[in-house]
């Protein structure tokens, strides 16, 4: 199958509840993985690369969780496939011909994903909502177990898990949360709390584009450190880092809705839900600062005729590479009026739908 | 260029520090760093990774692993060189053929030199999964490969992989 078919899966971005969901909108847990006897994807032939392929779909097989998952083939992917393929939180292969035998594999279950002969042979992620780390990496070191009986991983007694980037080797473990800190983005104490984790072993990187303040002060919290560090170590620095920012960014998002701040806040959230709601033209850092603003107004109870539901499913939709592929690679601003008409689409579904529902409650109270 | 703390060994690193909220480059000979680290409650080697290393003579130190010239993996034949153009290694061998770099660019940038958790044990199967794919003349010369070499044992898991694959 075309990597364009995985618009009809529903790969979750971010879940509209769970634990601590007010602030933590995913927690993930993967592994990079390598074989051994074959070299790394950076310098494997393509005819390594069809045998990795051919064995890595059959040794995923054995493992109940990718039992009957469909395989996406990237040959031949094109820019905007590539960057679809990057908002799913794949890191893409190192050159364009290495795309050959590269694929994705989706099972039913969506939350669960792996990369085969990307920058790394082996990629594979477990994602769940809310805030829930360490279930989501056993989940991970499961499948983990299981593919391994499978296929033969490159390992050293004394390195661990050997990678195509050092960085990784060790554990190869790769977890991470998405947290949405617009209350620390707007109070100005970002810099300070993310100064924070350095000496937890975890890193915090903006999300959609350098400026958290442009694009909504959407965070990936994530592990730094695979060397020297067990994966229930790593997990519980995370967790550390986490439980510390959404415990600041709650403080932070009372102080800016609070006494002489509230007019201004409110404002801005109102105004954000109506930019939304009819604006004709908009990019996706602008899509992303609204729907982050109208987020933040629904966690602390503004009232806003809004879902949790459909602004997660938004914030997926409209990035610039599912765009794209859904409506062709178009100029800048013609897709930027497309993203504009297709929020607006949304959100009238969503009224109807809403209205359906008061009317259908309506009717069986009167008819009880 | 004599140590600025001893004045008897050569300098090896270059070291920024603020003295009396005034700037102040020190040129440090490998033992004193190693005394300031130890002045400040750092780790060990913790300092030498901010400090610029000053010619040959942070080699001669035996803190960094001296640069290799015309190292090469000689799985893959990628060069040292090429690795640290691109952070990239080419095979599981690299490892191997790069291992006192490596470990040095693990103690400084990941503050360990060796693996922690689970560890990993390959299964016969693995090995059978590996031969099942492969096309058949590919396996046929693996065979021969195993034969000439007598290895007997892994020529018949080759071709017990194939009958697998006809049933």
């Amino acid at each position: 199958m075309k990597i364009k078919e995985l618009l009809k899966k529903d790969i979750p971005l971010a879940f509209p509840s769970g634990r601590d969901a007010d602030v933590v909108l995913r927690s993930s847990a993967g592994f990079y993985r390598n074989l051994a006897g074959f070299p790394f994807p950076s310098l494997s032939s393509r005819a390594d690369r069809a045998v990795l392929r051919k064995m890595l779909v059959k040794g995923l097989s054995c493992v109940a969780a990718f039992r009957d998952a469909g395989e996406y083939s990237l040959s031949g992917a094109g820019a905007a496939e590539m960057r679809f393929a990057g908002e799913l939180g794949l890191a893409m292969p190192f050159s364009p011909s290495s795309l050959e035998e590269a694929s994705l594999l989706v099972p039913p279950d969506t939350g669960v994903i792996a990369g085969v002969n990307m920058d790394e042979t082996l990629f594979f992620r477990v994602t769940r909502e809310g805030f829930s780390v360490s279930p989501t990496l056993d989940e991970a070191s499961n499948l983990d177990d299981g593919i391994g009986q499978a296929v033969d991983y490159a390992w050293d007694e004394e390195l661990g898990f050997l990678c195509a980037r050092p960085a990784r080797a060790g554990t190869g473990l790769e977890a991470s949360c998405l947290l949405h800190l617009a209350g620390l983005v707007k109070a100005g104490r970002i810099s300070t709390a993310v100064k924070t984790l350095v000496n937890m072993k975890v890193r915090a990187q903006p999300v959609f584009g350098e400026d958290p303040e442009l694009s909504g002060g959407f965070f990936l919290i994530s592990n730094s450190v695979t060397m020297g560090i067990s994966e229930a170590e790593s997990a519980q620095c995370l967790e550390a880092g986490v439980r510390l920012l959404c415990a600041a960014e709650r403080e932070a998002r009372l102080w800016i809705s609070g006494g002489e701040r509230h007019p201004r806040f409110a404002d801005e959230v109102w105004r954000s839900l109506g930019a939304l709601e009819h604006a004709r033209m908009m990019s996706f850092q602008e899509a992303a600062g609204h729907i982050s603003n109208v987020r933040l107004g629904i966690c602390l109870n503004m009232g806003l005729p809004a879902r949790m539901g459909l602004l997660c499913s938004l914030l997926r939709d409209v990035q610039d590479g599912r765009m794209a592929l859904s409506c062709g690679e178009l100029p800048v601003a013609e897709r930027d009026v497309f993203r504009a008409s297709y929020i607006r689409a949304r959100f009238t579904e969503a009224r109807h739908a809403d209205k359906k529902i008061l009317n259908n409650g309506s009717e069986e109270k009167r008819n009880g | 260029m004599l140590c600025s703390a001893c004045r008897k060994k050569e300098a090896a690193f270059s070291v920024k520090t603020v003295v009396r909220r005034r700037l102040v480059e020190l040129k440090l000979c490998a033992d004193c760093l190693h005394r300031k680290e130890a002045e400040l409650g750092l780790e060990e080697g913790a300092l030498s990774f901010y400090a610029e290393p000053l010619g040959q003579a942070v080699f001669e130190s035996g803190i960094l692993p001296r640069e290799p010239v015309g190292l090469k993996c000689p799985s893959c034949g990628l060069a040292y060189a090429e690795f640290r153009a691109s952070g990239v290694l080419g095979c599981p061998s690299c490892y191997q053929a790069f291992r006192p770099q490596l470990k040095y660019l693990f103690r400084f940038s990941q503050g360990a030199e060796g693996r922690a958790g689970r560890r990993y044990a390959s299964s016969a199967s693995n090995t059978r999964l590996r031969y099942s794919v492969m096309g058949r003349q590919e396996r046929e010369a693996e065979i021969k490969k195993a034969v000439a070499a007598e290895d007997f044992e892994k020529a018949a898991l080759i071709r017990g992989s194939r009958r697998r694959k006809k049933k």
